[in-house]
């Protein structure tokens, strides 16, 4: 579930986004609960409240006083906007280095990915 | 209840078990306290429950002073390890006691974590194996709903199964009823999770009080050639280092930034994350490492 | 309240079947003294009621000490409130026993003056002499049940050797009710001083040992149960 080697309240806010990304959760759709949410995953109430704090101040979730936490109407918009931001400087750079130190050139990558 | 401890001394004779310790808990939060064999714990456990009157300081709780003090008395369980029941006694009579004396004692709750644990209380205390007198432990330590819960390494002795019954009962109560509840552990990882703050104590000091999250992530191991992790380690607290021909890898305390670490990178040094464990590990045998 | 009431209910068992054994022996005492020596010289009854009147709060007073006073911190009493209720507890149990072996001695003198089986020095049970009875029996038992407590006090708080040293100190509340206030199975008390003056004296050691002790036991801490 989560790992040790980064807070956990920012894998939860990832695995959120991801969530919304996928369409697993949709927009305006009601998300569970920290305490739900810290019993299923059997984490600390207060980790998970500090996660869910994120994706409020990010504008990834609203809240609905005394009801609950809600997924933003425009958050897969922007967070894909926000994706496709970091997507060539997150995964396609590296990619590159690495095709660099190992001698594949930019044509022949080109020419992979047209074969897909 | 929020505990305040300041300057507090733990003295057995000539060995100092607790040495001045300060400490500010803040009430209604879970918290893991870790710790080698012989650093303390238990005798700051002792102290902050009244069993072991502190040498000099003072343990204040909400704001009163702990010991022999009847309403913290009141409020406050502590679980040890040997459980303080008498081996001959049924546990049927350690839960009526139990029930006479708490008036925050749940019955039903306590009827049905037995049913968890499968424990019978028709049962001596005697005739208990020690994972089975551990999770009695964890019955009349969660039984009691006491504002203040302590245990000490009350998972001694329980199976994998045992131990995760006892973390999901421990949680599931806490969302139900949130008091502050200390669980003193040497299972870092299995129930890091749990807690909302960690305090590592080394050698009768608290070594480190902070969030657990803050906790995930401090700390890196950074390897590569042997000059460039050098100066790349250079003004940086080192917990702990390995050396093998011309390659040299270093555990680093703190956080380095991305930047610093694309320049790293760059230089041919390669990063990785450290767990709490590890952390752990590193900042309790650091003497040790530092005088190889 | 709390204390004393929990107290009472744990020792009510104990003390129900102690009192049958007691009670079964002493009849079988009687059958043999009966049926072998003839009318009897003295009070069998009081030679083993009044022996279990001293020992048995002595037993207590170790078992409250070195296992109950751990039970009621445990679940959230304060040593002070312990032995608050444990001082009202010693009390009560040893004015019952005390009480209790008094009028044992009514109904056996009854009961052999009616089988005519009272010996010319058997110590005969009469209503206007009860309270004496009770008034020498009662302090001896406090005074055994006091230095109980405070000689494991000693071992509790302290290190053996200084355990073995505090014996001495612990056992004069019981040398002293044995020096002054007696009853034994002929009817003899002790007249050293006159009973008031021996009364507040053993009185005085009594309350003074559990002063001690309540000083002793405030600050210790609680041990852990090695299993």
């Amino acid at each position: 579930m989560f790992h040790d080697r980064s807070p956990i309240y920012l894998q939860i806010a990832e695995g959120i986004k991801n969530d919304v990304l996928s369409g697993a959760l949709e927009e305006d759709e009601q998300v569970m609960s920290t305490n739900q949410y810290a019993a299923f995953y059997r984490i600390n109430p207060a980790t998970a409240a500090k996660g869910f704090a994120q994706l409020v101040e990010e504008g990834v979730l609203y809240k609905k006083r005394g009801i609950g936490m809600f997924v933003s109407p425009d958050a897969r918009e922007r967070l894909r906007a926000e994706r496709r931001e970091r997507f060539f400087a997150d995964v396609v750079a590296p990619m590159l280095d690495e095709a660099k130190r190992i001698g594949i050139g930019v044509d022949e990558i080109v020419k992979h990915l047209g074969e897909k | 209840m929020s505990i305040e401890i300041r300057d507090l001394t733990v003295r057995y004779g000539r060995t100092v078990a607790v040495d001045s310790v300060g400490l500010d808990l803040a009430g209604g939060k879970i918290y893991g306290l870790l710790g080698r064999n012989g650093s303390g714990k238990t005798s700051l456990l002792s102290a902050i429950a009244s069993y072991r009157k502190p040498s000099a300081g003072v343990v204040l709780i909400d704001g009163e002073e702990a010991y022999e003090n009847p309403r913290v008395a009141r409020r406050t369980c502590f679980i040890r390890d040997t459980l303080d029941l008498s081996d001959s006694d049924r546990l049927r009579s350690a839960l009526d006691l139990a029930a006479r004396l708490r008036p925050t004692w749940d019955q039903p709750y306590a009827e049905k974590l037995l049913d968890v644990f499968q424990i019978d209380p028709g049962k001596r205390v005697s005739a208990l194996s020690r994972g089975q007198r551990s999770a009695f432990g964890v019955v009349l330590g969660l039984a009691a709903r006491t504002p203040l819960t302590i245990l000490d390494e009350s998972y001694l002795g329980m199976d994998a199964v045992a131990r995760t019954l006892f973390y999901r009962e421990l949680l599931a109560d806490y969302l139900e009823h949130p008091r502050t509840i200390i669980l003193s552990t040497h299972l870092i990882e299995e129930v890091a999770d749990l807690f909302e703050r960690v305090i590592i104590m080394d050698r009768g000091r608290v070594i480190v009080h902070d969030e657990t999250d803050a906790l995930r992530g401090r700390g890196v191991t950074v390897t590569g050639p042997y000059e460039a992790v050098t100066a790349f380690a250079a003004g940086r607290v080192i917990l702990g280092e390995q050396t093998l021909g011309g390659v040299r890898a270093v555990t680093l305390d703190g956080h380095v930034d991305p930047g610093e670490i694309e320049r790293g990178e760059a230089a041919g040094l390669s990063f990785g994350p450290i767990g709490i464990q590890d952390l752990f590990v590193h900042l309790t045998s650091q003497p040790l490492e530092a005088s190889r | 309240m709390t204390v004393f009431g929990t107290l009472a209910r744990i020792y009510r068992p104990i003390l129900l079947w102690f009192g049958a054994i007691i009670l079964a022996v002493e009849a079988i005492g009687l059958v043999v003294i009966g049926n072998t020596v003839g009318p009897s010289k003295f009070s069998f009854w009081i030679v083993m009621a009044g022996a279990a009147l001293k020992y048995w709060p002595l037993v207590a007073g170790i078992l409250l000490i070195s296992l109950h006073l751990r039970l009621f911190v445990a679940n959230g009493v304060t040593r002070g409130e312990f032995l608050g209720g444990l001082a009202m507890f010693g009390v009560a149990l040893t004015a019952l026993l005390a009480a209790v072996v008094t009028a044992g001695h009514g109904v056996e003198s009854l009961l052999l003056g009616a089988l005519d089986l009272r010996g010319p020095d058997y110590p005969v049970f009469t209503l206007t002499g009860a309270p004496a009875e009770f008034g020498h029996l009662l302090p001896g038992s406090m005074a055994y049940m006091v230095t109980g407590m405070l000689v494991t006090a000693g071992f509790y708080r302290f290190n053996p050797w200084i355990g073995v040293l505090l014996i001495i100190p612990g056992a004069i509340p019981l040398a002293v009710a044995d020096n002054l206030v007696k009853f034994d199975q002929f009817g003899e008390t002790i007249d050293r001083l006159p009973y008031g003056t021996a009364l507040v004296l053993t009185l005085a050691v009594i309350v003074g040992g559990f002063l001690v002790l309540y000083r002793v036991m405030r600050d210790t801490p609680i041990r852990r149960t090695s299993g």
